[in-house]
């Protein structure tokens, strides 16, 4: 396949939207791993793809599968921590891109939210580094996608991630906010989905 | 993510083991197999088991005796997606070779992905659906449709009173309008932008990408 015949039959969107037949597929693949145009069309998709899809779900770091399902538990019948502010903070290694020297990691801080949804005293963070907001998705039979949304006190939005399968909605998630997003206010965390599912609520004082 | 020429001496370098090679082997590849095997297998676990399956027999094809059944590095990149290809369809045809994989190679995946970095994966993925929430409300709902709900697409052709050869058309001008989009927030906002900011992506205006013809 030329480049010309690959614009010429918008082949980048056909093999996103999956149109091509198998010969057609291999044709474009041949192709586009050689053609800057190509590969730029491809990638953005993907990129775009990523960014509206996966979200930025994540398994803590650090937590073993069956202490994050012994988490989960405990936080779904109402027994842990709903009086303490979780503020702890992660070093995240920051791995360089090919031929680049690796820079230092950022600092992140971690807020624990409580499924109980009871009151909870302000979350303290300091200045501009990143904050990973935990919390559970507290449905039984989770049926993905679910889009949380997290947004400041006037509605804006601060961050959002998509729970996009059944083991990661059946296990905590965190939802990671670039340095410097937080203001000293409220805050409400939205869960939508297949069915109706409470905000969570909270506040963070920023130091 | 941008263009990247492939080499001999890139498949030499991730034969060797070499550490920022692996890592850039496996980042350039997530997002192209992920948007490949994207609606290819039934379930969400399924393609990203195709996924992690494909760096693990491409690498061992790579470090097998004899060096490997890649001849020219500048086909690496199709040498990857025909590895997925028949991936694909073995998981089609029930008869997955499930061949052994070396203890060393299922660590060394497991040490790429954990070494990830999810912060700045994610603030890219925030800069994009920031971007994308500032489109107009069909430009949004043809990418959201299409990549967010997995719409089946006579579906969306439906909602959107077009066949299917003209959804071609509505996801090329929408990602052409996301990509002004995306400059403009670029262009907007240079002072703000610090290293904590993700890495520009190859979300470029058409004019300003060099094309090749091959």
């Amino acid at each position: 396949m030329t480049h010309d015949e690959a614009k010429k039959s918008m082949a980048a969107e056909a093999y996103v939207l999956d149109d091509l037949e198998a010969a057609e597929r291999n044709a474009f693949e041949e192709h586009f791993f050689d053609c800057t145009d190509c590969t730029a069309d491809v990638l953005d998709a993907a990129t775009i793809a990523d960014g509206v899809r996966t979200g930025n779900v994540v398994q803590f770091r650090g937590y073993s599968r069956w202490a994050a399902a012994a988490a989960a538990a405990a936080v779904a019948i109402g027994l842990a921590y709903n009086y303490v502010p979780q503020v702890a903070s992660l070093w995240h290694r920051t791995p360089a891109p090919i031929g680049q020297q690796a820079s230092v990691p950022a600092r992140e801080q971690t807020i624990d939210l409580d499924a109980s949804r009871a009151a909870q005293a302000p979350f303290i963070i300091v200045g501009n580094q990143p904050v990973s907001i935990g919390f559970v998705i507290p449905v039984t039979d989770p049926r993905p996608p679910y889009v949380c949304e997290l947004r400041d006190d006037a509605g804006v939005l601060i961050g959002s991630a998509t729970v996009d399968t059944k083991e990661k909605a059946s296990n905590p998630v965190s939802l990671v906010i670039a340095g410097g997003k937080f203001h000293s206010g409220q805050y409400t965390l939205g869960i939508r989905g297949d069915r109706e599912i409470p905000a969570y609520h909270f506040v963070v004082e920023v130091h | 993510m941008d263009f990247f020429p492939f080499d001999d001496d890139y498949v030499r370098r991730l034969r060797d083991g070499d550490r920022s090679t692996e890592d850039h082997f496996y980042s350039y590849f997530e997002p192209i197999l992920r948007l490949k095997l994207r609606g290819r297998l039934p379930s969400a676990e399924a393609a990203e088991d195709a996924r992690q399956e494909t760096y693990a027999r491409v690498l061992k094809k790579l470090r097998a005796p004899g060096g490997g059944e890649i001849r020219d590095g500048h086909a690496f990149g199709k040498f990857v997606l025909t590895v997925c290809n028949n991936i694909v369809f073995e998981t089609y045809r029930g008869d997955k070779h499930n061949e052994p994989l070396d203890d060393e190679i299922i660590e060394r995946l497991a040490s790429l992905e954990n070494s990830e970095d999810e912060l700045i994966k994610e603030q890219m993925r925030e800069c994009v659906r920031r971007v994308i929430s500032t489109l107009e409300t069909r430009d949004r709902n043809i990418l959201e449709a299409i990549f967010f709900k997995e719409t089946p697409k006579a579906t969306i052709c439906e909602e959107f009173g077009v066949d299917q050869g003209y959804l071609r058309v509505l996801l090329h001008r929408a990602k052409e309008k996301f990509r002004k989009a995306w400059a403009k927030e670029q262009q907007r906002r240079p002072r703000d932008r610090d290293e904590t900011d993700p890495p520009r992506p190859s979300l470029l205006p058409r004019e300003t990408v060099k094309r090749q013809d091959t």
